[in-house]
């Protein structure tokens, strides 16, 4: 590892960033609430936009070898030191350029979105502070720092989805983030622990070659498992999962920027990017890694079953977003960590422009965000509709668009791979479809079919100015092609040899697997597969848009199925499952300790001791009557006491 | 030897009933000539033992200037009898005479036990010798403890100014 | 019993018996003729010890001693009479104003 100040300067541009939002312009101005928009925004885009043309420079010399720096040593206690030593190697580097440059563009997007919001400056700070805790997440060579940003990002979260916090629902949605985040947090840290116990130092190095070491034998079963589960029930929090996924829906409170960053570039992907540096760990515990799998399937299928119910159009990106994640981790559970670290990345590119694209969307319509009153954009709307159709092409799995790779290599690896399983297959299959389906249905209801605006709407309906626009394309453009970073093998070498970039790039840190052209799980070939599955993702997609042309819910086209749309327009009803399970016991619990145990058992022991003592005042008070020669008396006995004991006990 | 520890023991018994009756009367003026009494003889037993010094000072300052001081006050207050002073079976009586029982207990067992150390010179032909008792004090004060004498001086017009500041009636 | 004991149990008792009158009587005038008593008593201690061991040092101490009993009596005197002028009587228990 070469030492370089590279990845601290990408680590200190958004700290930079957050600090002129946050401090020096409002110390400045002389009070909060004073910045104009492009104050703000150029105090924070153009740090973060300097951090990726770092990030550039860092992923060149990275081909050669990992660069890292250690800034100074933090922590020391006893046997257990944890230095803030910083590392950029091939996996990092990637993630970090998805960082740096689709959080560039979203700054540009934020500045024309929310052009009139009068907490600006607030907002740009927070932004700055998410990169800055992203990237230390990314960054950090040591399990602690990797937290630090973890928990980092989780407070980010917090306050932007909350930012509006005037209203209860959008500050009650950002609190629900920031807990249900930390639910999943204590598995992360009883992880952190185990690992500790385990090796005895948290830092990445160490581990891997720990894990390298282990692959020979000599580790405790029990424990690396647990360690795993453990690990996986933090990343359920931050990334989504069951059962910690209900507050992804809620947190589309935010503004619609943050949206795009943070749950769907950036945030959400930091468990699959913890799973993918440990995979060394992970590959020993073949029982947890069924569990991720069958968890990140179980989770996809899920949630595409409620997005297709959904009449929000965040909504809908919000279900699709955690039913993506569940393919993340199916990847990583089959084993196909590369795979899982594509697909982060296709997603980075078409869920962001998705989520802008909606809010290019949200901005026309005046902030009207229900589908069933959008309608007809098509000729309104043309270039947001463009590039929205590009990104729904590219996570319905349409051949040729990014998401038809990354999606491909998670479905062939599920039978491909030794750690895979036909389980995990067929609900990836059906989840794909109904990908392609409530996609297309997003497309139709707003875009196509007859407008259904109301009057007042259709009035200021004009197509976003330019500074959204850019963005957009931009992430059209990598959504489209960013999937030739990882073409197969099998299509690679009928056109002239194009190797799959992606995966010789990561191969030193994220290992292959070979897939063999005949799966094991499944006696399918991979060229069956992935016809199959673009024939899949086309029929559906079409159908999509067809049928939902003229109608809004499935209902309408099924109606026996009314029932069932309604458990999943309240999204199986599951947040009301835990408020009665969970949070209400808790409430109740609560108040018996503050009601009973505080104010009665607490309270009561002190008030007690200060009465008591009082009362024991007032008794003993009275032994002085204001005689001087009761004094006198008690002084003589005790000194005839005294003399006759001092006596008695020389003479003894 | 015979003689003078038979008159040591009637002084003794003389101001030790003067005592008890100075601890139980309920006229204050008999309290007051009870301690004149017992200043008497306190003043022959120092004759006896040769201290003439330290007696004619008992006399003059004692009994004859503190006691007056104390019989005109007494007359100046016009103190009466004061009614039932106090009564012998309080437990404030009870739980006083225990102490007093106690200390008189354990005192007097020491004095018996005890051994004095005749490591002195002066004893009384020396004494003779030199003058008499009266000279070899005031030889010894003025040039010894000639220190002390002047800061008793001092206390001596400290107490007088006190006393006086004391007593005073407050000017309006 | 040697020389010195009689006169030395007799100051013993003088002693208590002053002290036992410090401690009962409730007339004031009482109280401090029986502190003066109790010096008295300590004074004979002091002479007869001195006079059987042959040193004068006990005399001069009670030369000071009785100079300064002479002086203590005067003051307790006039704090007596403040006493009887502030609370209308000699008696000891008439001065309560520190009960609690």
């Amino acid at each position: 590892m070469t030492q370089s100040n590279l990845p601290l300067i990408i680590l200190l541009l958004p700290l930079v960033g957050f600090l002129l939002n946050g401090v020096v312009i409002p110390w400045a101005q002389k009070g909060f609430g004073k910045t104009t928009v492009a104050q703000a925004a150029s105090a924070s885009t153009i740090p973060l936009f300097l951090a990726f043309i770092v990030g550039l420079i860092a992923f060149g010399q990275v081909a050669h070898a990992p660069i890292g720096a250690t800034a100074f040593s933090w922590l020391q206690i006893g046997s257990f030191s944890v230095d803030f030593a910083l590392k950029i190697d091939r996996l990092s580097a990637v993630l970090v350029l998805i960082i740096t440059g689709v959080g560039t563009l979203i700054h540009l997007f934020s500045a024309s979105y929310l052009a009139e919001e009068p907490g600006i400056g607030r907002y740009y700070s927070y932004l700055s502070l998410f990169c800055f805790s992203m990237l230390l997440l990314v960054l950090g060579n040591e399990l602690p720092l990797l937290f630090f940003g973890w928990e980092g990002v989780g407070l980010c979260s917090y306050l932007l989805i909350g930012f509006w916090y005037t209203e209860t629902e959008k500050a009650n949605a950002g609190k629900k983030a920031f807990v249900t985040n930390r639910v999943g947090d204590l598995g992360f840290l009883i992880g952190a622990f185990l690992l500790y116990k385990m090796i005895g130092s948290l830092n990445f190095d160490v581990m891997t070659t720990k894990f390298a070491m282990w692959k020979t034998g000599g580790y405790d079963q029990f424990l690396v498992t647990a360690t795993c589960l453990a690990l996986f029930v933090g990343a359920t929090g931050k990334s989504a999962q069951i059962p910690l996924f209900v507050w992804l829906p809620d947190a589309m409170s935010g503004p619609t920027p943050v949206s795009a960053l943070i749950h769907a570039a950036t945030m959400v992907t930091a468990g699959v990017y913890m799973i993918a540096r440990l995979n060394g760990l992970f590959d020993l515990a073949p029982d947890a890694l069924t569990v991720v799998a069958y968890i990140g399937a179980a989770t996809a299928l899920f949630a595409g079953t409620i997005a297709i119910a959904q009449k929000d159009i965040k909504k809908v990106l919000a279900y699709s977003t955690v039913s993506q994640l569940g393919f993340m981790f199916m990847a990583c559970g089959v084993g196909a960590y590369q795979t899982a670290v594509f697909h982060l990345m296709t997603h980075a590119f078409f869920k962001a422009l998705l989520f802008l694209g909606s809010g290019s969307v949200i901005h026309a319509c005046h902030h009207e965000q229900d589908m069933t009153k959008m309608g007809g954009l098509k000729k309104y709307l043309p270039h947001t509709h463009f590039t929205m159709l590009i990104g729904s092409l590219a996570i319905s799995g349409i051949p040729f668009f990014s998401g038809f790779f990354s999606k491909d290599e998670i479905l062939y690896s599920a039978i491909a791979l030794p750690g895979g399983h036909a389980g995990v297959f067929y609900i990836g299959v059906a989840t794909a479809a109904l990908t392609a389906i409530y996609t297309g249905r997003m497309m139709a209801m707003t875009f196509y079919g007859e407008e259904r605006l109301d009057h007042h709407t259709k009035e200021h309906l004009h197509e976003s100015p330019g500074l959204m626009l850019f963005p957009l394309y931009v992430l059209a453009g990598l959504a489209a092609l960013g999937g030739l970073l990882g073409v197969p093998h099998l299509m690679g070498d009928y056109l002239g040899h194009m190797p799959h970039m992606l995966s010789h790039w990561l191969d030193p840190v994220v290992p292959a697997r070979a897939l063999p052209l005949m799966a094991i799980k499944l006696p399918l070939h991979e060229a069956v597969v992935m016809i199959g599955s673009s024939v899949l993702a086309i029929f559906c997609f079409a159908l999509g848009i067809l049928l939902f042309r003229r109608h809004q819910t499935v209902t309408d086209l099924v109606h026996a199925f009314a029932p069932l749309e309604k458990v999943l327009a309240h999204k199986y009803y599951i947040d009301e499952l835990y408020a009665a399970v969970i949070l209400n016991p808790l409430q109740k619990l609560a108040k018996l300790c503050a009601e009973v145990i505080d104010r009665l058992g607490v309270d009561g022991a002190v008030n007690g001791f200060g009465n008591g003592a009082r009362r024991l005042g007032d008794r003993l008070r009275l032994i002085q009557d204001g005689d001087v020669q009761t004094a006198a008396l008690w002084m003589v006995t005790g000194l005839a006491i005294a003399v006759a004991g001092i006596l008695l006990l020389a003479r003894i | 030897m015979v003689e003078v520890n038979i008159l040591v023991g009637v002084i003794a018994v003389f101001c030790a009933v003067l005592a008890l009756v100075m601890l139980f009367a309920k006229e204050a003026l008999t309290c007051a000539l009870s301690l004149l009494g017992i200043l008497l003889g306190t003043a022959a037993l120092y004759a006896v033992m040769g201290e003439h010094f330290v007696a004619t000072i008992q006399l003059v300052v004692y009994a004859g200037a503190i006691m007056v001081l104390f019989v005109f006050s007494i007359m100046l207050l016009n103190v009466q009898k004061t009614g039932d002073d106090f009564k012998v079976g309080t437990p404030r009586f009870a739980l006083a005479a225990v102490a007093g029982l106690a200390l008189l207990g354990v005192g007097g067992w020491v004095i018996l036990d005890f051994v004095p150390n005749f490591g002195g010179e002066w004893t009384p032909e020396t004494v003779a010798q030199l003058g008499g008792n009266t000279r070899v004090l005031s030889h010894a004060l003025f040039s010894r403890h000639f220190v002390a004498f002047e800061a008793v001086s001092l206390a001596l017009i400290v107490a007088l100014v006190g006393a006086v500041t004391l007593a005073k009636r407050k000017l309006n | 019993m040697s020389a010195v004991a009689l006169p030395q149990l007799l100051a013993l008792f003088l002693f208590v018996v002053g002290m036992l009158i410090v401690l009962v009587r409730r007339n004031t005038i009482v109280l401090l003729l029986g502190v003066e008593l109790m010096l008295n008593a300590a004074n004979l201690s002091l002479v007869s010890f001195s006079n059987n061991m042959g040193m004068i040092d006990g005399q001069i101490q009670v030369f000071f001693v009785i100079t300064i009993a002479a002086a203590e009596s005067a003051v307790g005197l006039s704090i007596l009479v403040n006493l009887y002028r502030n609370f209308g009587s000699v008696r000891t228990d008439r001065a309560r104003t520190l009960q609690g």
